[in-house]
């Protein structure tokens, strides 16, 4: 996202005769498209109208369906969710800025941490999770840790298994997950900077952290910016796997999110009706996401 | 930005250039390196753990030892043949291979037809594409699962290639359309003079100077696919075409007792490994797709 804006350089155009043939090599990968996100996106629409059920086609409720999401319980924790795990994206990009700043100027092994930083990457959510599971278990390493430090037999962290704190583990969860490619992203647009800028600043004697912040920071507002979207983007696209692996929506439903409640919705109580309410209000959630970035990218002037 | 032609992305990052501020107070230089130790041990430790796990003896394994020790291969011999994953891994294999290059195929005929032709709809198409992006694969689930039901897909590999491969269209198209839309259009415009039709152009120009980026664009499709949840979790219940992720998310460590836990960690093992190879030698290509596709 962003790139697709520009020039198009490459592209022939001529205006007189328009090159219809273009539709035939787009239309497979549009039949594809079409046929599995947007045709059921349709779909999803439609069904949220109606009382459906895995049983029953059901009959047109309006908004009923929206009217009784929005008024439940379990639509509250899922909200307020989604928002503590949103919060891992400026967690993250705090994160890696700092980190970013003191990997350029210069540490012992540098891309020994950077690399480090990196691993959580790698493995799949699903992975992960069953490794965290473990990890930030009851008697897990962590809390076996805990307990030797403080000589406490009782100590220790329910990461995942009470109510309030389960929740941020996850944020942290996600956090660290992406972490490391947010500073991949920002060193390779570090690189690319002019080094003479930062020795002039040096040579009048400011100080790394304020020419970081005042003369790097502006240069990388369109990769941060590019890092915080795909980082909306993902909480929302893979919370659902998330909290299905590591929470199952616990303890007591408090880790709810809207992913997890349609599925909830969809699955166990086989709503589809109110299921597809709740994906709509996602896919409403993304858009006026898409639409911020649109503004900004436009404000740039780099819009198509 | 700048264009997917025009830079290469360094990947080997200089870090010594700016070191010209490295003398500043003992307090300052400390509080450097604590952060930057605690932040690379904190992403690493669970993955530590994980790995000397699954190589722990399950007869002195205790659940409370931060970081087990002993060796043993028995482990994996066990997870593989009894716990399934043999099968899984051979699933996972059977879902992503056909999945990404079905989508890479398709993607990069697409990039060149929206790249390369100027005809009405263009614009709104690119659009499309890019929008789709942002879909979160989870909400079109339960309405496809109700068509699949129907149609009896459900459950059968052709359903969840056709899903994985129309999950991955988005991305894919986009990625291909920001490097063809930058290759120079000269050779393109001589190519035509000497009377090359446009499948010509598109095997010998388009395909043949779009290479490294249309191996990014399959090396991330199989991640993407490897390491998906949902399309199995809900296209492919039953246990006998469960993949690596299913798999896992089914043996769950809720359900298997403490002195298991080696076995689950080898499990986990088997499911990262064959993606380790791919990304330590395809970082670069992967690198560079992302900061491309990012601007």
């Amino acid at each position: 996202m962003g790139a697709y804006a520009g020039r198009n350089q490459g592209l022939e155009l001529r205006k007189d005769k328009p090159q219809w043939s273009g539709w035939l090599w787009v239309a497979p990968a549009l039949a594809l498209l079409a046929f599995v996100q947007l045709v059921p996106i349709a779909q999803t629409l439609y069904y949220s109208f109606f009382s459906r059920t895995s049983y029953s086609a059901g009959e047109y409720v309006g908004l009923g369906n929206y009217r009784l999401t929005m008024g439940s319980a379990d639509f509250k924790t899922a909200i307020i969710n989604n928002l503590i795990f949103s919060l891992s994206v400026p967690l993250v990009v705090l994160v890696s800025l700092v980190f970013v700043a003191i990997l350029y100027q210069g540490l012992h092994l540098a891309r020994l941490w950077e690399a480090m930083v990196f691993l959580p990457y790698l493995p799949a959510i699903a992975s992960a999770s069953v490794a965290l599971v473990y990890f930030l278990g009851e008697n897990g390493p962590v809390n076996s840790a805990i307990r030797a430090v403080t000589g406490n037999d009782t100590a220790g962290i329910h990461w995942l298994t009470q109510v309030g704190t389960a929740s941020w583990t996850i944020m942290l969860v996600l956090s660290w997950k992406r972490v490391g490619l947010t500073v991949l992203l920002l060193l390779a647009r570090m690189v690319t900077l002019d080094p003479a800028q930062f020795e002039a600043a040096a040579l009048e004697g400011a100080s790394w952290p304020r020419t970081f912040r005042r003369i790097a920071l502006p240069q990388l507002t369109s990769i941060i910016q590019f890092a915080a979207i795909i980082g909306f983007v993902e909480v929302f696209a893979y919370a659902f796997s998330y909290v299905f692996m590591l929470t199952k929506g616990g303890p007591q439903q408090s880790t709810y999110t809207l992913e997890f409640l349609m599925y909830q919705l969809e699955f166990s109580r086989q709503n589809v009706g109110q299921a597809s309410a709740v994906a709509m209000l996602i896919l409403a959630i993304m858009a006026a996401l898409g639409a911020a970035r649109a503004v900004v990218a436009r404000r740039e002037g780099e819009l198509f | 930005m700048s264009t997917a032609v025009q830079r290469a992305v360094p990947t080997t990052p200089h870090y010594e250039r700016a070191r010209l501020w490295r003398k500043g107070s003992p307090i300052l230089v400390w509080g450097k390196y604590v952060f930057v130790i605690l932040v690379a041990l904190v992403c690493v430790a669970p993955l530590y753990s994980m790995l000397t796990t699954a190589f722990a003896d399950p007869a002195t394994f205790r659940s409370t030892d931060l970081f087990p020790t002993g060796f043993t291969l028995e482990n994996f011999k066990i997870t593989w043949t009894d716990l399934g994953f043999r099968t899984m891994l051979i699933n996972s294999i059977i879902l992503s291979l056909p999945a990404s290059a079905i989508s890479t195929a398709v993607s990069v005929a697409a990039a060149f037809g929206l790249s390369r032709f100027q005809f009405p709809g263009r614009t709104l198409l690119v659009f499309l594409f890019v929008a789709s992006v942002a879909i979160p694969p989870i909400v079109i689930m339960p309405a496809l699962y109700i068509t699949y039901s129907q149609l009896g897909w459900t459950n059968t590999w052709f359903g969840a290639i056709l899903t994985s491969t129309g999950l991955l269209i988005p991305f894919s198209t986009f990625l291909m359309y920001s490097y063809m839309r930058d290759l120079p259009k000269e050779q393109f415009e001589a190519a035509r003079v000497e009377g090359a039709g446009s499948i010509r152009q598109f095997a010998s120009l388009a395909v043949a100077m779009s290479r490294p980026a249309i191996a990014t664009t399959f090396l991330l499709a199989v991640v993407f696919v490897w390491n998906d949840l949902l399309v199995p979790l809900f296209l492919l219940p039953s246990a006998e075409k469960a993949t690596l992720m299913t798999g896992l998310a089914a043996l769950g460590p809720s359900r298997v007792g403490a002195q298991n836990v080696p076995l689950l960690m080898a499990g986990v093992l088997i499911s990262v490994a064959p993606l380790i190879p791919l990304v330590v030698f395809g970082r670069r290509a992967l690198l560079r797709g992302l900061v491309e596709s990012g601007g």
